[in-house]
């Protein structure tokens, strides 16, 4: 008989399975930088997708906080701060110093303009470091010598097996499910039925952005030239967005599929997109269009 | 639009990049001048602003609650402003292109130079338009005003608010159409120019209160100014991020906005 603990442990093994086979393309002559990159914009696609559908909140500012990971890892590299893989977890303490007002101050706004302030992050962080090397440390480029790709490697696989096992757990009936679902619906809700709206909200948010800017510590490892143009790349914030909002839309099915999505969106931008990426954007609009024409669909049938 | 049909336009850059690929279309294919240009790109701009609102509308965006409609808009149109920046940039690249517009001005001032002179003007001119037709005291601007306020009373006092609100998308789309083309009197464009200039649109709306229009003018001006006063003495970049961040902080502060509107 199929229980409740019998099929947390079915997920668990795949995910094991998943995790096992994600090391395979490491025999592969770059097997490795594409696993990396794979992983890393999984991560992010399950961090969008819980910020959006937990929490509702459309958050447009990853290559922002991504890229300024990157940027403060090559600072204290350049400061010969940054030089052992200790030092990954200093460079992420340093940056959740400066998410923890940032998220305060953006988790003000709600709907509409928390995603265009969090877009803003995206425009504001390149133009804050750019202006920074142009003008007070007056380099065009840094450049990173790491030995750690393996080390970080795993960090990252890590990552995605307690991100993975978050999204599945958020899927089950359990008490922080229903308490992010009150929180989504609002405050006035949410704190009627005893949950602290505010440290609730703005505790999970800063955790998930913080691991967002780990995750930029980790890919600025795989780096070895960094400057504020390359930094910031807008697929960043499309690919996650892309996949997310395929998570999203796609109402059946098992949050197991939800992950396999969020895998397979970067591997299909990094085999067929990277040569043309504004087709990616022409299509990811488009898909944005058809899939709220599709929940409008739905939500007349509802009614 | 973010006032009358609570649609937050993040695609406002994209209409922008479509007034300035226009412009550079017209005056490589023609021998237009200046005015006619303009005016062929606001035209062209406000239709597809028209056929943008009558799809949005067709897939019952407008048939939903106030806050829906608010968070719905911003999916929305980040899928536009990603399908036309993307298909700008595979029309055109996403290189920078200079335009040769050619001006009529007969003049030569001195203390201003004649693209400022003429953008100048044209601002002033829209801002105006945008005066008596949402602010004053006229049937339409009474119409908006109410709109602003309450949809749904709107609705019950026999308004039609969709009638409203597509006079908002092609007046919108028209005069973010006609910012674009003259965006190209001072620089060269790319398909993604138009980014910033939403985060600065935001940042005076923002600031100023939503369903102000009169105050959101005075505010996007006095941002202009500050940027352009700040930028002498410390990187542009740095002052875009202050005032980013006093942004920030004056929605800490007061999360209407400085001043609160109609609503």
């Amino acid at each position: 008989m199929l229980t409740t603990s019998n099929l947390v442990g079915r997920k668990v093994l795949f995910l094991v399975v998943l995790i096992l086979s994600l090391n395979l393309p490491l025999l592969l002559p770059y097997g490795f930088r594409l696993i990396e990159q794979i992983i890393l914009y999984s991560l992010l696609t399950l961090i969008w997708a819980i910020l959006y559908k937990f929490l509702g909140l459309f958050f447009l500012g990853i290559s922002g906080i991504v890229g300024l990971s990157i940027y403060l890892v090559s600072i204290l590299h350049q400061f010969q701060i940054f030089v052992t893989p200790m030092d990954l977890f200093a460079a992420s303490v340093l940056i959740g110093l400066i998410l923890a007002p940032l998220t305060y101050l953006v988790l003000r706004t709600s709907g509409g303009y928390f995603a265009l302030l969090t877009l803003g992050l995206n425009l504001v962080f390149p133009l804050i470091t750019s202006s920074l090397d142009s003008s007070y440390f007056r380099v065009s480029a840094r450049y990173l010598y790491f030995d750690i790709e393996f080390y970080a490697h795993f960090i990252l696989l890590a990552l995605f097996f307690i991100l993975s096992f978050l999204w599945l757990y958020l899927h089950m009936p359990v008490k922080l499910k229903n308490t992010l679902i009150l929180i989504k619906r609002g405050k006035e809700i949410a704190e009627s039925l005893g949950i602290n709206f505010f440290i609730y909200r703005y505790f999970i948010v800063l955790l998930l952005l913080i691991i967002m800017a780990v995750l930029g510590v980790i890919h600025s490892t795989y780096l070895f030239r960094v400057d504020t143009l390359t930094i910031f790349p807008a697929e960043l914030t499309l690919i996650p967005l892309t996949a997310g909002l395929l998570i999203v839309i796609k109402t059946r099915g098992d949050a197991l599929i939800d992950i396999i999505i969020s895998l397979l969106v970067p591997l299909l931008y990094l085999l067929f997109g990277i040569g043309v990426p504004a087709l990616v954007e022409v299509l990811l609009g488009l898909l944005i269009f058809g899939a709220l024409a599709f929940m409008f669909k739905k939500m007349l049938v509802s009614k | 639009m973010m006032s009358v049909a609570r649609f937050i336009n993040i695609g406002a850059g994209a209409i922008m990049a479509i007034g300035a690929y226009t412009t550079y279309l017209l005056t490589s294919i023609s021998q237009l001048g200046f005015l006619a240009t303009a005016g062929l790109v606001f035209l062209t701009s406000s239709v597809i602003g028209l056929v943008f609102y009558l799809g949005v509308n067709k897939m019952g965006l407008f048939d939903q609650p106030e806050h829906t409609i608010e968070d719905l808009s911003v999916i929305l149109s980040y899928g536009f402003y990603l399908f036309i920046t993307g298909g700008l940039s595979l029309l055109f690249g996403a290189r920078y292109t200079s335009v040769n517009v050619k001006l009529e001005l007969p003049l030569s001032l001195s203390f201003i130079k004649e693209t400022e002179l003429i953008i100048l003007i044209f601002a002033l001119l829209v801002a105006s338009v945008m005066h008596l037709v949402f602010i004053s005291n006229n049937n339409l601007g009474l119409k908006s005003k109410a709109v602003i306020q309450n949809i749904q009373a709107s609705i019950a006092i026999g308004i039609n608010t969709k009638r409203i609100f597509a006079i908002v998308f092609m007046l919108s789309f028209g005069v973010l159409g006609l910012s674009g083309c003259l965006y190209v009197l001072l620089y060269p464009i790319n398909p993604y120019f138009g980014l910033y200039y939403t985060v600065l649109g935001f940042v005076a709306a923002g600031v100023s209160g939503v369903g102000n229009l009169l105050y959101s003018f005075v505010i996007a001006s006095v941002i202009s100014i500050l940027y352009s006063f700040l930028g002498l003495v410390i990187p542009l970049g740095v002052a875009i991020a202050i005032s980013y961040v006093l942004m920030l902080l004056i929605l800490v502060a007061k999360p209407e906005g400085l001043k609160r509107g109609l609503r």
